[in-house]
């Protein structure tokens, strides 16, 4: 049986000095290579929840461990995030002053990978999400589904192994949200990435391997992982 | 491209920005170019005074009113070893002005009024060189010609000596200048002579020699600068001062506009916190722009400081106390471009502060 790549034990989080408990000893096992939707009504605690797998944040109680690292131990969450993580928001988020070639290449640079080498990996991802003839267009210059293909585009080009998407396709149409999800779903399960999704669309949760359903704070619903499946 | 495209979303801003640099730079630019150029010329007239003897007529009142000839002139050369040259210095009447200084001079001082326009005149020849003040206040340049005592003579050159009432007149060869002088100035005879020593001390020596060598005349020199070292120190203090608060004023103007660029991206930087770019990483793309809008400002301020200096040494009322120079001092200008990445940074430190105290679940959060 393989161990779980990502664990959450017993994790809480509180706000506002402690008046307002976002998640309440939540815990539950992610394996590698799945994908994961969380569901739930607005506050239940799902974007908090991914905050912390992103280390966008940190618990305040229980711990979270991604592989074999426990996130509360690691010191500097930037190196974390370009290495490790893929974002993916319910708005696009991309830089309006950079093109859709550089919003995708942006994670790259920190990384410090060769001029040669991020080109060809901008240009696959580019061909890949249906975007290379937008490659020189700004944000505001394209369609927003081509804006969110773009944008999960940038959340994958650092081939993270694990990805966080808030309610990708929130902002677009049933027919872009479709084009958008295919295309997100397609490279994600293509590269073996870990996939938590937060929406609200049933049927976008339909797709996913396993559905976690939040309530208050609390996992109210919980189908366990098959462990042989990954 | 990103510093610009970024500088580009905030046209009226980045523009405002430019301007209050510019002027910043400008004001730094030509108070520095002033302030250097003022104590350059006092020096050289310091530097003249230190190394030349005046000779004149004992009983004379001032050297205008003195008279030497050359007999006189000739004892005096056998007396010193160093160089002895005569002049005549008279009071003409021009057009427009009532009076002004006429020097009547030998090729061998001409080193002493440096042309900076034109050339110098050549002897015999109806030719005169105007000084620059008297230029600017007659509205004469180099080719025009001036009447004096119905002859006319053609201006050859203009001078700068950074001395008032020097460049407030004309000079021209000796023999000219007692033409002009008309009866007021004999044959032959001439107002004072400087002997060139060369050496402050040795002017000391020389003067203490005439003066008891030869008691029908009145060597002096060496001339008393203690008060004006301090009174041009202290220009120079107030003058760095005024630079230097300048400088502090671009220096904000540009950290106000980082800090809204800062303030109205804050959603866009949260976003590159989460792709992992450091706030090192992002302030460097936001030093870029600093950079950018410094290099442009200090361009912008050295073309305003250029015109504000040309426009200022045209106007009487300051040229008549100080010659104010029409060109840049190179130094200045290439200190002012040596700034500009230090007054980027100075920029940037508030900034800096801002966007690391910014953490981006917050910036997420809010929207």
């Amino acid at each position: 049986m393989n161990s779980a790549y990502l664990s959450i034990q017993h994790v809480s989080k509180f706000y506002d000095a402690r008046k307002v408990h976002a998640l309440n000893d939540v815990s539950f096992d992610v394996m590698k290579g799945e994908v994961v939707a969380i569901i739930g009504p607005s506050g239940c605690g799902k974007s908090s929840l991914l905050s912390l797998m992103g280390l966008l944040d940190r618990p305040d109680e229980g711990r979270i461990v991604v592989g074999s690292r426990n996130l509360t131990d690691i010191p500097d969450p930037y190196r974390y995030r370009a290495n490790t993580v893929g974002f993916v928001f319910q708005f696009h988020h991309l830089l309006p002053a950079m093109t859709l070639y550089e919003n995708i290449e942006a994670p790259l640079l920190p990384l410090g990978m060769g001029r040669a080498e991020r080109q060809q990996r901008v240009a696959t991802m580019l061909e890949n999400m249906n975007l290379l003839h937008r490659a020189t267009f700004f944000p505001a210059e394209v369609s927003g589904g081509e804006r969110q293909r773009a944008a999960v585009a940038r959340a994958m080009i650092n081939e993270p192994e694990l990805l966080l998407a808030d309610e990708p396709t929130g902002n677009l149409d049933s027919s872009s949200g479709a084009i958008v999800m295919d295309a997100f779903l397609r490279q994600a399960r293509d590269r073996q990435m870990t996939v938590l999704l937060v929406t609200h669309n049933q049927e976008i949760a339909a797709r996913a391997d396993r559905i976690v359903t939040m309530q208050d704070g609390k996992i109210s619903c919980l189908i366990q992982p098959e462990p042989n499946r990954y | 491209m990103l510093p610009i495209r970024n500088l580009l979303r905030a046209k009226l801003r980045s523009v405002l920005t430019l301007l209050g640099i510019g002027v910043g730079i400008a004001l730094f630019v030509s108070v520095a170019t002033m302030s250097t150029d003022l104590i350059q010329q006092v020096n050289r007239i310091v530097g003249s005074y230190n190394t030349e003897v005046m000779v004149l007529d004992r009983k004379a009142r001032s050297p205008l009113h003195s008279r030497l000839n050359e007999t006189q002139i000739s004892s005096l050369d056998n007396l010193v070893e160093h160089e002895v040259t005569p002049v005549i210095l008279g009071r003409i009447r021009v057009p427009t002005l009532r009076k002004i200084s006429l020097l009547g001079i030998h090729e061998r001082l001409h080193t002493h009024f440096p042309v900076i326009n034109g050339r110098t005149v050549k002897p015999q020849a109806n030719e005169i060189m105007i000084g620059v003040i008297a230029s600017n206040l007659l509205q004469l340049k180099p080719g025009a010609t001036l009447t004096l005592n119905s002859v006319e003579y053609q201006i050859t050159g203009t001078f700068r000596t950074g001395s008032k009432s020097l460049d407030s007149g004309l000079a021209t060869h000796a023999d000219i200048a007692r033409k002009i002088m008309g009866t007021t100035m004999a044959a032959h005879d001439y107002s004072f002579a400087l002997v060139l020593t060369g050496d402050s001390s040795e002017s000391q020596h020389v003067i203490a020699t005439i003066n008891e060598a030869m008691p029908q005349f009145k060597a002096i020199g060496s001339l008393d600068f203690s008060g004006l070292h301090q009174t041009l120190r202290s220009i120079e203090i107030f003058a760095w001062s005024v630079a230097g608060i300048a400088l502090i004023g671009a220096a904000l103007v540009l950290a106000n506009t980082l800090f809204m660029s800062v303030l109205e991206r804050s959603r866009e930087i949260g976003i590159m916190m989460t792709i992992g770019w450091r706030p090192w990483y992002i302030l460097r793309t936001l030093w870029l722009e600093s950079l950018v809008l410094c290099l442009t400002g200090v361009a912008l301020g050295n073309l305003i400081a250029l015109w504000l200096l040309h426009v200022l040494s045209s106007t009487d009322a300051v040229t008549s106390n100080y010659s104010v120079p029409d060109a840049l001092s190179p130094m200045v200008v290439m200190f002012s471009f040596l700034l500009a990445p230090l007054l980027s940074l100075l920029g940037m430190f508030y900034p800096a502060v801002a966007v690391f105290r910014m953490q981006p679940i917050q910036i997420i959060r809010h929207e």
